[in-house]
């Protein structure tokens, strides 16, 4: 798909131009909203809701599909802090949140077993945060450093340091080697 | 101290990964990317197919007339959630809604308010819901006075504050408890009687084609009213027989509240 016409039909007013860009960047997105608000459902919500507020003010967007994607990327992370700030101030709902899965299972690859998929999740998400943002959005979303940089508002050199900082605070937390040199 | 090499490497490394280009990492970086490609898979979703068609029903504007909540309560939740975004949007952009707000039924923009209400009702659980159903028969109420004097319009706006007036007796009736919370019963009690008081002014305004249909309304709402009356014992009014003052309005929590913690 050709993304910088499809972003050009959005603001044109085409819906279904909104539809083809949603088709690209919600798994990408979502996995980035999942590590953020640690349901998924949550995160399905807020995927929805930033592609709402996207085809809102596409009428104010003015780049390419890089800065596309960061765009939606910072809505995306602005409506995860109001989600968490919403949650804050009814803790009721941490109840509820026992009812959904706390981390991903995904069905491709069951090679990995839950146990250790609960414990690198839970060690993402002790990483420090901009550590674990910078993570979910190389390896859940895919972004390179350079798009992740626009996301985050850093330098890719900074970007490129946070996540190797990430790794090797996550191989420490896991504590364990995870294959012997030259397996891969 | 992290070297300049190694960040570059791992980068490099990472954009394989991603690319998932086979994969070799210089030796101080194989077990860094190997915990990297196991990070990936759990961190990497995809968006269900159920919710991306739903979400793109919502992204093309197509209202969802034929939704269902679904029954999952997760589920419900997303739908909920997603419809609650369309309005909040709409609201914020303030055209659609706010054209909405003032559309009566067989006016294009009805549905859209129809679909905001039918949001807010799905937000709402129990003695809330409850209450809300008589909140849109009042909308329903508006826009019938609104139109007074067209008959085609006054027809539908009729037809439809009937319709929304039996799905708010429904309400009542089926809400286990409703009645027994002095606060909604008497809410519930007082929407009612604005009905039937506005009803009958209204009957006294319409030309005479009209009257036969509007008095239809004001036996439903009066037959509602006196349907709440009953169903709201006469020793509920304020006080218990013990005294002890007005029955709380907490809800019992639902099932999923009282679930054990996994």
């Amino acid at each position: 798909m050709d993304l910088e016409a499809a972003i050009a039909r959005a603001r044109a007013g085409d819906k279904e131009a909104f539809a083809d860009l949603y088709r690209a960047f919600a798994s990408p997105l979502l996995s980035f909203l999942a590590s953020r608000v640690r349901r998924r459902d949550d995160a399905e919500d807020l995927v929805a809701q930033t592609f709402l507020e996207a085809m809102r003010d596409i009428a104010r967007f003015d780049g390419d599909a890089a800065g596309f994607r960061a765009w939606l990327f910072r809505i995306g992370h602005h409506r995860a802090i109001d989600l968490a700030r919403r949650k804050d101030r009814r803790p009721e709902e941490t109840l509820d949140a026992a009812e959904n899965e706390p981390y991903p299972v995904l069905a491709e690859d069951e090679a990995l077993d839950r146990v250790e998929r609960a414990l690198l999740w839970e060690a993402v998400q002790a990483l420090p945060d901009e550590q674990r943002r910078v993570l979910v959005l190389r390896l859940g979303s895919g972004l390179s450093s350079a798009e992740i940089a626009e996301v985050v508002g850093k330098r890719t050199g900074a970007v490129k340091a946070l996540q190797h900082r990430a790794l090797v605070n996550l191989v420490k937390a896991l504590g364990v080697s995870k294959a012997p040199p030259g397996s891969l | 101290m992290e070297r300049i090499d190694d960040i570059q490497a791992l980068d490099r490394a990472l954009d394989r990964l991603i690319a998932a280009e086979h994969l070799s990492a210089p030796a101080p970086l194989v077990e860094l990317v190997s915990v990297a490609r196991e990070a990936r898979t759990v961190l990497a979703l995809q968006m269900r197919e159920d919710t991306a068609a739903l979400h793109i029903q919502i992204l093309r504007g197509e209202e969802p007339g034929s939704w269902e909540a679904p029954a999952s309560p997760a589920r419900r939740s997303m739908a909920v959630f997603l419809l609650a975004a369309a309005m909040s949007l709409t609201l914020v952009t303030g055209s659609a809604f706010a054209a909405s707000s003032h559309a009566s039924a067989g006016q294009s923009l009805f549905g859209v308010k129809r679909a905001f209400e039918r949001a807010g009702l799905a937000m709402r659980h129990g003695h809330s819901r409850a209450v809300f159903r008589f909140e849109i028969v009042q909308r329903r109420l508006a826009e019938l006075r609104s139109v007074a004097g067209d008959p085609v319009a006054e027809e539908r706006a009729r037809a439809a504050y009937e319709a929304a007036l039996a799905e708010a007796d429904r309400g009542v009736t089926q809400t286990p408890g409703v009645l027994d919370d002095d606060v909604v019963a008497d809410n519930v009690r007082q929407e009612l009687h604005n009905n039937v008081v506005a009803l009958r002014q209204l009957l006294e305004l319409v030309p005479e084609r009209a009257r036969p249909g509007i008095q239809r309304a004001l036996d439903h709402a009066t037959a509602a009213e006196q349907h709440v009356k009953r169903g709201h014992r006469p020793d509920d009014s304020g006080r218990n027989p013990a005294g002890t003052g007005k029955k709380s309005r907490r809800e019992t929590p639902p099932a999923s509240r009282s679930k054990s913690l996994r």
